[in-house]
């Protein structure tokens, strides 16, 4: 039996531990039903190599939360990101995903 | 809805501003213009200058004075301003800056406008937490739609005509109200709303995050309803609350700035040149003792160290273990970790074998007082009761106070005596409930990498003394609402009693041990952990687990103890003993907290152990050659270096403006709903030091307002590397928040960070001149390895 995959369009984006609150309640707010959140996570930046893991320190270390949502749902959250990278630093990707289960997103 | 989202952001963006204050009895040590350091330190105090009106610069009459006292080297003062001035600009300079005054150089106070009255009034009645008699109603629905049900019946207010319009949700409303601000304006406008009492809102920034905090849960609270309360009293009484008051800043500050931390810096810099290099003896100690690296340790460590073999440790205080911990009996937990972290486990006390019954009676003794004291607070309250029970009791509370007053070392001895009858003291070991696999909690795997992780970062990885002391510490005070502001900063200003006895009991775990030996560390069969706690007040050393101690280490306490009071009892005017102080409920200075705190060393103990370091410099044991990866070094400057940061600038803040960064003096405190201070029936929470933490008296500083210079003993190409990788640390140096001296161990040279990559050796110039960030040809700019 072959799975039926829906169109969804999909959110990541990465921020300082310390935005983790902001984003979680941007995502509640704008209507997305649920969220990944990926801590410690390390790369190549504007500002050069960002460490990942800082064993004593939450805020400064950065994360990636990921969320599926319909594309006006994503919209809603692209939003409420863009006044955000303009002071702080951060990025988000947004593109076309497939989900099996369409309802759990909605 | 988009434009909603947006506008969630700029709310967030807006409130960067404003620094998050913690409730008192959690007192966190925080930057008040932590909102700006990204920007450099100069450009920060203008901004602090504009939206606070604080004065962010000694004044002039603090610099001379330092200078007066020899804390301000002449030629060092003149170095500075020849560099920045030119050489005969300079000599007018340093004439007009150390003759003569400048009238009222201080921080501007304003007079409450109504707006921020009515503020103060609903934001003190919502955000109680059990202070008062009398509840606001509605509060389980959340500020904005309270303050709209109650403002109704609000005589103060006389135009109530805007309420019919407004929508029930908090962020429409604040939509509305904003309709008619430009979108590229909002953000500076939402931000001068906040900043107008940046302590209130600097409160509920911090409780809005604490989605677990009872009050929270109970009775929600968001920067969203500020802000929709705030503009919709500003459109309902024609009044922004907004001040323009500003306090001028000037170049001349900075020169005293720079001259008095040049000072301190050179002299600093120069007892280390003698003694960097110095090894610590290869013999085993008689015992290790690790203390937090609080300022206040480093005072009883050289005087305990002075009474035997006894090699002594600096780590954070929480040595690790990210606890919310549950005290014996206590319905109400503390989270004691630094508040850059999460707590990971929760732990308790339980009794120990044999304890059951006693135990018993002390939740029994523990419950009844609990009883008597909440059945007082409530005739207290009660409309009728109090006459009553002031008739019946007045007496007997009249003879406490005077008590209190005449003989508050005798009354606590009483009281002690008293309390230990009703509830007994029992033996409790700690446990933790995160799992269950092991008698602590903790897994097994946890516990090993806490271990190596602790002895690691710390650099003790060889020749361990037979008793190894974790002594975690507290404060001992009365009757003062700044007591968490004493204990310790790396559990979340609280004492760090639990999280010492329970890494004590892992080191002990022959589990752990052996783990350890599999990573390189061998723990001999015949050491002993032990959990301690020092009381920063008395000095007192309490061992917590109950072990049999060698009576020379117990006696040699004594005499630390005894030789430390009588070095911290110079500092006070008067002739109180720390016991005294402790105890006595009128104390306004039961101790000199972190004052003085000026440097933060990283290294081993070895290379300052000769030093009097006159309890000014937090010190964090670190051993570069067991750190070949730059981990632990990584770990010390981005948590324990950032809450040093956080403690320096509220210090330094504190001092050069009492009135607008600190908190006034404490004669003139009242407590609001149990969170912070106010002065006077209604003013702005006071979220910094009171008056009496940094100064003898008005205008009479104690703590030197210095930024933190930290010195790390490590390669350079280690430190350069750790810069580059981690933007806190470029944001602290690069800016100027903190000052950076590298001591590298290959070619003992001491290498001055000038910021952006740019490294100056000392030793390149006059060693008496000023090191102003000026690049000289000889710098070299070091790529990260």
């Amino acid at each position: 039996m072959s799975v039926v995959f829906h169109d969804i369009q999909k959110i990541e984006i990465i921020v300082k531990g310390e935005k983790l609150d902001f984003v979680q309640n941007l995502m509640q707010q704008a209507g997305a039903q649920g969220h990944t959140v990926i801590r410690d996570i390390s790369g190549m930046g504007d500002h050069g190599f960002h460490e990942g893991r800082l064993l004593f320190n939450d805020q400064s270390s950065l994360i990636m939360l990921v969320a599926v949502a319909k594309p006006d749902v994503i919209e809603k959250i692209a939003a409420g990101l863009v006044p955000l990278f303009e002071k702080n630093s951060g990025v988000m990707f947004v593109s076309d995903a497939k989900v099996a289960r369409l309802e759990k997103f909605l | 809805m988009p434009d909603k989202t947006r506008l969630l952001a700029q709310i967030e963006n807006a409130a960067e501003c404003i620094t998050p204050f913690w409730p008192l009895k959690t007192f966190i040590a925080t930057n008040p213009l932590s909102g700006f350091e990204h920007m450099p330190f100069e450009d920060a105090i203008e901004k602090g200058s504009a939206l606070f009106g604080g004065n962010g610069l000694p004044t002039r009459a603090m610099g001379q004075k330092a200078m007066e006292d020899g804390k301000i080297d002449p030629v060092i003062l003149k170095n500075i301003l020849e560099e920045a001035a030119g050489k005969d600009e300079a000599v007018h300079l340093y004439n007009e800056m150390t003759s003569g005054l400048i009238e009222n150089q201080k921080g501007s106070s304003t007079k409450l406008s109504k707006l921020n009255a009515l503020m103060i009034k609903y934001l003190a009645a919502f955000l109680d937490e059990g202070q008062s008699g009398w509840q606001m109603p509605g509060r389980e629905q959340g500020f904005y739609k309270a303050w709209k049900n109650l403002v109704k019946k609000d005589d103060q207010i006389s135009n109530k005509a805007l309420l019919e319009t407004l929508p029930d949700n908090a962020l429409d409303t604040l939509f509305s109200l904003l309709e008619n601000v430009d979108d590229k304006n909002r953000e500076n406008f939402l931000e001068r709303h906040l900043a107008a009492l940046p302590g209130w809102s600097g409160f509920v920034k911090w409780r809005a995050r604490q989605h677990d905090y009872p009050w929270q849960k109970q009775y929600p609270v968001s920067l969203t309803d500020y802000l929709a309360v705030r503009l919709s009293m500003v459109n309902m009484i024609s009044d922004d609350g907004l001040s323009t008051s500003m306090t001028k800043t000037d170049k001349e500050g900075l020169y005293w700035l720079k001259a008095w931390e040049e000072t301190y810096r050179t002299q600093l810099s120069d007892q280390l040149k003698q003694t960097w290099n110095n090894d610590a003896p290869p013999s085993r100690p008689e015992a290790q003792f690790v203390f937090c690296i609080d300022v206040r340790s480093e005072v009883f460590r050289r005087n305990l160290e002075k009474t035997g073999h006894y090699d002594t440790y600096g780590f954070a205080g929480f040595f690790g273990v990210a606890l919310r911990h549950t005290e014996f009996g206590e319905d109400i937990a503390a989270d004691s970790c630094p508040v850059l972290l999460s707590p990971q486990f929760e732990s308790t006390d339980q009794p120990c074998c044999g304890h059951e019954d006693k135990a018993q009676q002390h939740l029994y003794g523990k419950k009844t007082a609990k009883g008597f004291k909440n059945t007082l607070q409530k005739l207290k309250q009660d409309i009728a009761a109090p006459f009553a029970t002031v008739e019946a009791t007045g007496a007997l509370f009249g003879l406490g106070m005077a008590a209190r007053t005449f003989s508050p070392s005798s009354l606590k001895k009483i009281s002690r005596s008293f309390k230990t009858l009703l509830i007994p003291n029992v033996d409790l070991e700690p446990t933790t409930s995160k799992t269950n696999d092991s008698a602590l909690g903790l897994s097994l795997s946890e516990r090993i990498f806490h271990a190596e992780a602790a002895l690691k970062i710390m650099g003790l990885t060889k020749n361990f003394a037979p008793f190894v002391f974790l002594t975690g510490h507290g404060s001992e005070t009365e009757n003062n609402p700044y007591a968490a502001g004493l204990d310790c900063g790396a559990c979340g200003g609280n004492h760090g009693g639990p999280n010492a006895r329970l890494m004590a009991a892992v080191f002990n775990d022959p589990a752990v041990r052996e783990g350890l030996i599999k990573r390189g560390i061998t723990i001999p069969e015949d050491t002993l952990f032990i959990g301690a706690l020092h009381n920063t007040t008395t000095d007192e050393v309490v061992i917590l687990d109950r072990r049999d101690i060698p009576e020379k280490i117990t006696k040699d306490l004594q005499v630390a103890r005894k030789s430390a009071n009588l070095e911290r009892c110079k500092q006070f005017s008067t002739k109180h003993s720390p016991q005294t102080r402790a105890s006595d409920w009128a104390e306004v200075r039961p101790e000199w907290g972190l004052a003085r705190n000026a440097a933060f060393i990283i290294g081993p103990r070895s290379m300052t152990q000769s030093i009097d370091l006159e309890g000014r410099t937090f010190l964090h044991s670190y051993d570069h050659e067991s750190d070949s990866d730059g981990k632990a070094l990584q770990i010390i400057m981005t948590a324990p270096m950032v809450v040093a940061e956080w403690i320096n600038t509220q210090y330094y803040f504190s001092s050069v403006d009492n009135a607008v960064y600190g908190s006034g003096s404490k004669t003139t405190h009242n407590v609001v709903g149990k969170i912070g201070v106010m002065q006077g029936n209604a003013s702005d929470l006071m979220t910094g030091l009171p008056l009496q933490s940094v100064m003898h008296a008005d205008g009479q500083l104690y703590h030197e307002p210095l930024r933190l210079m930290t010195i790390v003993k490590a390669p350079l190409s280690r430190v350069s590397k750790l810069i580059a990788e981690n933007d806190i640390l470029q944001t602290l140096f690069d800016n100027g928040w903190v000052a950076l001296t590298v001591i590298d161990p290959e070619s003992g040279k001491f290498m001055r960070y000038q910021g952006h990559k740019v490294w100056h050796d000392i030793d390149d110039k006059q060693t008496s001149g000023a090191d102003i960030p000026i690049v000289k040809k000889n710098d070299k700019e070091l790529e990260p390895a």
